[in-house]
């Protein structure tokens, strides 16, 4: 039979680990504090039910002694107390008198934040001693209990002093900048800044907390409008206060207590890594912000602050835990904020617009990954056009049905040029997740087209004789120029240069190998890129389209000019065609190409 | 300066600036390598996000450096070649503009257009592939270093394609070298993770099955360790294969069921090896209708996506189990011939394909 043996404890080692390795940042060592002199004035009122108890927590630093002292008028401790709870690590007077108030006073349990019987040891991560003066309301002598951090305490009567505790921390140099000036007043707003109990500053008569949440006030939608404007330092677009929500679990249903809001702000940064956050509180206590787990994934445009009693705090209530009462919070939450989304785009749809628009790149991009909200939103979004922000239900209906979209910021000039000739705006879709959406849109939606016009826009074109512009074909056939009559618009266009993809880079690779500017061993790979393109990678790889839509071509073509004005005029309109795109084109092309440009008009001038 | 020493120094200046936009851009690559199993499309745009910020922070090298990592997500984590040759030639070209003379990422670039070429047509571009291999043999030092690990996978990867398979196994052996001499481990079982997948293969076209077991064993184990699940599975299916051949029939079976599920559950294409265990399994058990249904899977996630040759490779073998299983259709060998039309050199695929009867 297998022995039992118990296991063994290096107490001083569990102090040192507990105390200096549990919590993540010395601020959280005066929130564990705050909490539990805000649970002792709980405590009392509860327990004592006096009609006029007032509670209050009073701050006080003596910077020449080191000290930092927290005082609260609570219920204070007794002898037996003291060696109960303050002294038994991981039990609290705290956690047993809310699992008795649980099921009779729900709302006086629900008060109470304590839960681990841990705080206390947070004392040390700010002290290199603590001494705790402590005189209960059920009587008994006041009494000082003293400890340096290790397993050892002294406990003795003190002088009388009011009913409530104080604890004096004789700080350790690293927790120094608690006394600095305005220190203690950030850590009071920022943890504590909801806690009902008022907390004073060095004796200032208003307290440092303001004691209400913006949920509760007296018009709760303005308070947290307001509360967002100052956390988030601008107007948000949208708030959502949050109320308990029913859940459905199959079997049962569950009530998510919830309080606290959603705010959408005026705009975000377009990121895959941007998140939607949460600051948590527990009990009105602040636990943490940037939680980015409770929001739905796609909601990425999406803040606010909430309050949940049903979150379980890890030990150091720096965090929360992933278990099951989290997933109910989401999905409450989750449920809240798509009815509330839901409402608006029925109620305000000015306002929805705002919102999608004002967010849209992140709306975009999640969109591409979350069908459900693809759904939501594709008919709303709006995109950078060549006319202005459109939507796509706006943009296709100045289109035929198909979608036209450069790669490249606002195409070049040609690119746009040729859309508008067409009457069609095009859309900038240089933003890498909107190629993806509009693809998306296209395959959803029966009937719209999907045209890449950097790559694609012969698809502009449409096919014309050569026998209209015979004369100027049979020229640059005989130059050897690649070229192409087509009718498009506008007309008053004569002729343009579309390269194929992959042209630039096999020109730019041309010209590389002929400089030799490529790494040896690279060469051999470089020049099966460039056969690849064939034509591509001279200077001049484009194709020359003649407009056979265009008066001045076509009179050009049936008066016969001379072999001499026709040449010169071929030769500028094709340089004028090869600047006016813009690629494929060094600076030393584009002053070849003006070169001949003007020495060919001079031809024509002053012939 | 070698590219992890400018890497850890631009870190530290970018933490110590506490620039936001500049430290998204830095967290740009570790949010994308974590995605690169689960979500390769989100790994790309991660990549892509941060080229852009790069850009838009004036920010070359950066450009540079994210450009090249769009290229890998391409070949590496969505296994879709279409354009990568045309981004690789122009990365290396934009190692010439003035401003990027010093990047010390040159190698790296041109590891991605030689992988690029590799994935596409290692038969057809043989000989620069060749001459670009020989010279960054000189160029790279001979020391555990992610070059030379790069340009050793590479000899690996070429040697394969060119079914050379004791080059393959001599390139495998001095991967491993590399991996048990380098300092940093780390980055030694990353590498080595992939290198006991491709050992596998070369073990399976000798029928070395007991050596096979013991690649895939060690393989899965390393990639377990290092969190590559792509490879895990492999692996797991290379030991499936093993099993079968020392007759444990049933634990055979069980192994390649979870190399299965590993699969299904990850965003990313099953590497080739993959599938040619599991083919390998199937053909084992003389089991030619699963055969084939593997290679028309494999043909499904790879048609169209600019691997010609393997795309090729993939019609011929699947037109030799349609006509073994007494299927084959003159359209079968249509389409097969159509991907051989788009090698530089198809006429041994024609050949292969003209042998073939249709039932």
């Amino acid at each position: 039979m297998t022995a039992k043996h118990r296991f063994g404890l290096h107490l001083p080692g569990l102090l040192k680990v507990l105390a200096e390795h549990l919590y993540g940042s010395r601020n959280v060592g005066v929130r564990e504090l705050l909490q539990n002199a805000h649970d002792s004035c709980v405590r009392r009122r509860i327990e004592e039910q006096g009609p006029r108890y007032r509670p209050r927590i009073d701050l006080t630093t003596d910077e020449r002694q080191q000290t930092l002292t927290i005082r609260d008028n609570g219920c204070g401790l007794t002898e037996e107390e003291i060696h109960t709870y303050l002294a038994t690590i991981g039990r609290g007077y705290t956690r047993e008198l809310r699992e008795l108030l649980g099921t009779d006073s729900p709302s006086e349990a629900g008060e109470l934040i304590g839960q681990f019987g841990l705080g206390f040891l947070s004392a040390f991560l700010l002290a290199r001693e603590v001494t705790v003066t402590t005189r209960s309301y059920k009587g008994g002598p006041t009494l000082r209990w003293s400890c340096s951090g290790d397993e050892h305490f002294g406990l003795a009567p003190a002088p009388d002093q009011p009913i409530g505790t104080s604890v004096e921390l004789q700080l350790k140099p690293a927790a120094a900048f608690l006394l600095e000036a305005g220190t203690l007043e950030d850590v009071v707003r920022n943890y504590a800044d909801f806690l009902p109990t008022p907390i004073h500053v060095e004796g200032d008569h208003a307290p440092a907390n303001c004691m209400l949440p913006p949920w509760e006030a007296d018009d709760p939608e303005e308070a947290c409008r307001a509360y967002a404007r100052r956390a988030g330092r601008s107007d948000p677009l949208w708030v959502l206060p949050l109320t308990d929500e029913k859940i459905n679990l199959g079997h049962d249903t569950l009530t998510v207590p919830l309080r606290g809001f959603l705010f959408v702000p005026p705009s975000s940064v377009a990121s895959v890594s941007e998140h939607g956050d949460l600051s948590i509180y527990i009990r009105r206590m602040f636990i943490c912000d940037r939680e980015r787990h409770l929001l739905p994934p796609w909601a990425r445009f999406v803040r606010g602050v909430i309050d949940c009693p049903v979150l379980q705090p890890t030990a150091s209530r720096e965090g929360i835990h992933q278990d099951d009462s989290f997933t109910s919070v989401r999905n409450a939450i989750e449920a809240q904020l798509t009815r509330g989304l839901r409402n608006l785009a029925r109620r305000d749809p000015d306002g929805w617009r705002r919102l999608v628009r004002a967010h849209a790149d992140l709306v975009v991009g999640w969109a591409v990954k979350d069908d459900g909200f693809f759904e939501s939103i594709k008919d709303v979004v709006p995109f950078r056009t060549t006319r202005g922000l459109l939507s796509l239900p706006e943009y296709l209906a100045c289109t035929n049905g198909t979608i036209y979209y450069v790669t490249r910021e606002l195409g070049s000039l040609q690119d746009q040029l040729l859309a508008e000739g067409r009457d069609l705006p095009a859309i900038d879709a240089s933003w890498f997740e909107v190629p993806t959406f509009l693809n998306k849109y296209a395959r959803q939606k029966p009937g719209v087209g999907l045209k890449r016009l950097d790559v694609e826009a012969d698809e502009l074109m449409r096919p014309a004789p050569e026998g209209d512009l015979a004369p100027l074909a049979a020229y640059c056939r005989a130059q050897g120029w690649r070229f192409k009559v087509a009718a498009f618009r506008p007309a008053e266009v004569p002729a343009l240069m579309l390269y194929p993809p992959g042209a630039e880079t096999a020109a730019g690779a041309g010209r590389a190998l002929r400089r030799k500017e490529v790494a040896g061993g690279l060469a051999g790979l470089i020049k099966a890129y460039v056969e690849d393109h064939p034509g591509a990678a001279d200077d001049h790889g484009g194709t020359l389209y003649l407009n056979a839509s265009c008066g001045v071509l076509r009179k050009l073509a049936q008066a016969s000019p001379s072999p001499e004005v026709l040449a010169a005029t071929l030769i500028m309109l094709r340089q004028l065609a090869r600047l006016f795109c813009g690629r494929a084109l060094t600076a030393a092309d584009a002053a070849a190409a003006f070169g001949d440009f003007t020495d060919n008009l001079e031809r024509i001038a002053l012939k | 300066m070698n590219l992890n020493d400018w890497l850890a120094s631009q870190a530290r200046d970018i933490a110590d600036s506490g620039d936001a936009d500049r430290l998204r851009m830095l967290g740009c690559y570790s949010r994308a390598f974590k995605l690169r199993e689960t979500d390769p499309d989100g790994a790309f745009a991660a990549f892509t996000e941060g080229r852009q910020l790069a850009q838009r922070l004036d920010e070359p090298w950066w450009a540079l450096y994210y450009e090249k990592y769009r290229i890998d997500a391409l070949i590496h984590f969505k296994r879709d070649y279409r354009q990568t040759i045309d981004m690789a030639v122009q990365l290396v070209l934009d190692l010439n503009k003035p401003g990027n003379a010093g990047y010390p990422g040159r190698v790296p670039c041109w590891d991605s257009l030689l992988a690029a070429y590799l994935g596409v047509d290692a038969e057809g571009y043989a000989e620069p592939i060749q001459e670009a291999i020989d010279t960054l043999e000189k160029e790279v030092p001979d020391c555990p270093d992610s070059e030379r690990y790069l340009l050793t996978a590479r000899k690996v990867v070429f040697a394969l394609e060119q079914e050379r398979y004791q080059d393959a196994y001599k390139h495998c052996m001095a991967e491993l070298k590399l991996a048990a001499d380098d300092d940093k481990q780390s980055r030694g079982a990353h590498y080595a993770a992939f290198v006991f997948c491709e050992l596998c293969q070369v073990g399976a076209t000798i029928e070395n099955w007991p050596q096979v077991a013991r690649w895939a064993k060690a393989g899965e184990e390393l990639s377990q360790a290092v969190g590559h699940q792509c490879e895990r599975a492999e692996a797991s299916a290379w030991q499936a294969v093993a099993a079968w051949h020392a007759g444990n029939r049933t634990e055979a079976a069980r192994i390649l069921q979870g190399a299965i599920a590993t699969t299904r559950s990850l965003g990313m294409p099953p590497n080739r090896g993959y599938y040619e265990a599991l083919i390998t399994y199937h053909l084992a058990a003389r089991d030619l209708e699963s055969a084939l249904r593997v290679r028309e899977d494999e043909l499904s996630t790879t048609q169209n996506r600019g691997r010609l040759l393997y795309e090729c490779r993939l019609h011929v073998e699947r037109c030799r189990l349609l006509s073994a299983l007494r299927r084959l259709r003159p359209a079968d060998l249509d389409a097969a011939r159509a991907a051989a039309g788009k090698l530089r050199k198809p006429q041994r695929y024609l050949d292969q394909l003209a042998a073939l009867r249709v039932s």
